[in-house]
């Protein structure tokens, strides 16, 4: 069968379908789910700041409710780093967002930026999550321990913060190599056979110069 | 006198009404299993609704819903299960098409084979079935107009292959 029977045949498919649809219906339910879907974005985009913002009152309030030393303080610019650091992260992602009514290939470039984006922030989850959380949690143990003359309880409280915070860091680590590494690859995979067609196409074009020359 | 402006709605209708066999295919040839057909359809539904805001008219109207289609259809496998616990049934494949309809094998192979392609290839296919223009096709790819001749041969010849036999 040559492709110009192929093509009949494909283009008699939409004739065999007489099912309407019902618009009215349809669109109340997209509008539906747009605002289920937004309101789902909004809380998940919300909630890590909120809670990283409602941290510093419990603090504040713990502190002076335990008459505690000042270094228990300093876990409060570390904790409005992180707050900030993913506000304004996820705002500049926003922006970023593919538009699905771009062309193939502008919309799978930025789904890339962002998939290779999201794989730099989760492989410094240390740096910018990690550390400065932990280490005014360090210091605060090592005040305490160095009043207290207890070496033993420092040793053990820093191993327990040091366990922590490696579990954290491996679940991003793994979530890194399973799900974005291979959404990575994938996209780029697609990128570059829509640029492999350029490249022939310069191959080609060259070669009907030389036969022509 | 001015034509009244066309609301959201409306086009969307219009949209969904004119438009629907290429939203039927483009899922036909992107997934097997009916279940997976019904979710990637509705996620279009629901991508074409966000995307209409965007569209200012600076492509044609089937050029936007094709890109619409094949950029959900693309990037779907990746985040089908986070999706699919966001929406409910907006409606049914079946109910859509091929109620009632004997499944012609021919074209049933034809999918197949569109599907084993690499996905810009087979994007290209269905591009080119549907009957777009070079034009039309490169720009719903994003790619020049003169690598859509190299591609499509290729593209075509290695349908060919897994059609041999067929419909004979």
């Amino acid at each position: 069968m040559n492709f110009d029977e192929l093509q009949k045949e494909w283009n008699e498919q939409d004739s065999q379908s007489q099912v309407s649809v019902d618009h009215v219906a349809l669109l109340k339910l997209v509008q539906r789910n747009q605002r289920s879907f937004e309101g789902v974005i909004f809380r998940r985009d919300s909630l890590e700041i909120a809670v990283a913002l409602a941290m510093v009152p419990y603090w504040i309030w713990s502190g002076i409710k335990g008459d505690l030393l000042w270094t228990w303080y300093l876990m409060i610019p570390g904790v409005l780093w992180v707050a900030g650091y993913l506000f304004f992260d996820r705002r500049s992602q926003k922006r970023n967002q593919p538009q699905l009514g771009t062309s193939l290939r502008v919309s799978s470039e930025r789904a890339a930026s962002q998939v290779r984006h999201q794989i730099k922030l989760l492989k410094n989850v240390f740096w910018w999550y990690l550390f400065p959380i932990a280490l005014p949690i360090i210091i605060y143990f090592a005040h305490r321990a160095l009043l207290d003359r207890d070496g033993w309880v420092f040793a053990n409280q820093t191993l327990f913060v040091g366990l922590l915070y490696w579990g954290v860091y491996e679940l991003n680590q793994r979530a890194v190599r399973k799900n974005l590494v291979p959404q990575a690859e994938e996209l780029e995979g697609f990128l570059n056979s829509l640029e492999q067609s350029s490249a022939e196409e310069e191959a080609s074009e060259s070669e009907d110069d030389t036969e022509t020359t | 006198m001015e034509e009244p402006e066309e609301t959201l709605e409306k086009r969307y209708g219009r949209w969904v009404e004119d438009h629907r066999g290429l939203l039927f295919r483009v899922v036909h040839a992107s997934e097997r299993s009916p279940d997976e057909k019904s979710d990637l359809f509705q996620e279009i539904l629901f991508q074409l609704w966000k995307s209409m805001p965007s569209f200012e008219g600076k492509c044609k109207e089937t050029t936007w819903i094709y890109r619409v289609a094949l950029n959900t259809a693309r990037a779907w496998r990746r985040s089908e299960k986070r999706r699919r616990e966001r929406h409910d049934a907006i409606v049914s494949f079946t109910s859509l098409h091929g109620s009632g309809a004997e499944p012609n094998p021919l074209l049933e192979q034809l999918y197949e084979g569109i599907r084993n392609l690499p996905k810009a290839d087979g994007s290209l296919l269905l591009l080119h079935l549907d009957g777009l223009s070079y034009q039309e096709m490169a720009d719903v790819l994003g790619v020049s107009e003169g690598c859509i001749g190299v591609r499509l041969t290729r593209a075509r010849k290695q349908l060919a292959e897994t059609m041999k036999g067929v419909g004979e």
